[in-house]
């Protein structure tokens, strides 16, 4: 009976105050610790997910110069899509650049360019020209469709769309159409092929650069490639 | 007499503390991969199609020489715009990474439809660079494009 009256443990004593110190301690250590990698992944996830849609509007802004865009008229089911590779002529506009590549090497070239699209359609005008530039850090496609002015084809912005170009999060620094071979381009007003860059940038912080800055801010891409048009050398 | 209230105080067992570890542990890791996996998902997609780009440039210029001069230039690697090799990257760490082309010509005759024959024409422009995301192994890219024109 006396046994059974005793207590088993002598635990119910509580912790001392070095204990308690201690292992405040040491919970504050792993939580802050959980804390920082937390703060860090979270921010790479969000960053990354910023790149990918720099890299993604990037490329898409390239595919609509090269490819252009379907513009129909207000009360008119025709449709046009007029990019440089349906172009019957090219001629470069704009300002003169100098731009350095990623490798290092200087390319000479123009902010601009104006193509005139094909008439191969009832609705096409004689008139029609398209303008693509570099306007205020945004890529715009102006252009003279179906002969008239179209509200779908005058200073469209092509990229950064409208909201990222005003908050100026996104924003294009160089705009570059290039003459690509003196022999073959006899004449700067009657292009037959052109090289296109493209480098775009984004702002991955809008405060003060964050100590676990996992990328560079502002981080940029560059595209690359040649258009020849079709219709110039039939 | 009130009855004792039971309490079980043996508290957790080794193996019981050892999966609770161990899954905090996999969530932790999983976590990490994802975000390493994202990583090098978006970069490496950058530089296939920056590659794309490049590539397709070079066909569309060796296209427009043959119809220009009508004939392939003399060596197809010999693009005047960018030549064999070019810088496709730069890795946040500061690696420039390089794609290395080589293009070739393929000219059949082979292909006759009704009662005309087409000259068939093959232009293929391949890209590879040590790609960082799997280990420095080589990745590829080949664009091919056939033209077709009447055999005079």
């Amino acid at each position: 009976m006396r046994q059974i009256n005793k207590p088993k443990r002598k635990l119910d004593g509580g912790f001392s105050i070095l204990e308690l110190v201690a292992v405040l301690t040491i919970s504050t250590i792993i939580f802050a610790a959980i804390y920082v990698v937390l703060s860090m992944w979270s921010l790479r996830f969000q960053q990354l997910s910023q790149i990918a849609r720099l890299q993604d509007e990037a490329y898409d802004c390239m595919m609509k110069i090269k490819h252009g865009l379907v513009i129909k008229q207000d009360n008119n089911p025709s449709r046009q899509f007029l990019g440089l590779l349906n172009a019957n002529s090219l001629a470069v506009s704009g300002n003169s650049v100098t731009y350095q590549t990623m490798g290092g090497g200087y390319v000479s070239g123009y902010t601009g360019l104006t193509f005139k699209p094909p008439r191969n359609h009832p609705t096409q005008s004689n008139n029609d020209e398209i303008k693509i530039s570099l306007n205020n850090r945004s890529v715009m496609y102006d252009g003279l469709v179906f002969g008239i002015d179209s509200n779908q084809s005058r200073n469209v912005p092509l990229f950064p769309d409208e909201h990222s170009a005003r908050t100026g999060k996104m924003f294009v620094e160089d705009l570059v159409f290039a003459v690509t071979d003196d022999i073959i381009n006899h004449d700067e007003q009657d292009l037959k092929v052109v090289r296109v860059i493209i480098k775009a940038g984004i702002k991955l912080s809008d405060g003060p650069r964050d100590i676990f800055q996992p990328y560079p801010d502002p981080y940029f891409v560059e595209y690359e490639t040649i258009i020849a048009i079709e219709q110039g050398v039939q | 007499m009130m009855k004792e209230k039971k309490c079980k105080d043996s508290g957790f067992t080794i193996v019981e503390l050892l999966a609770s570890a161990a899954m905090v542990l996999f969530a932790v890791a999983a976590l990490f991969v994802g975000i390493q996996f994202t990583e090098n998902q978006v970069f490496r997609n950058y530089r296939v199609r920056r590659a794309m780009l490049l590539a397709s440039g070079k066909l569309e210029y060796h296209n427009f020489f043959r119809q220009m001069r009508s004939g392939f230039m003399a060596d197809p690697n010999g693009t005047p715009v960018y030549g064999r090799n070019y810088t496709l990257d730069k890795t946040p760490g500061g690696r420039t990474i390089m794609i290395d082309f080589s293009s070739d010509y393929n000219v059949n005759y082979e292909y006759s439809i009704i009662d005309r024959t087409y000259k068939k024409t093959t232009i293929s422009v391949v890209g590879q660079w040590n790609e960082p995301s799997r280990k420095n192994k080589i990745q590829k890219i080949k664009l091919i494009e056939d033209y077709y024109a009447p055999n005079q």
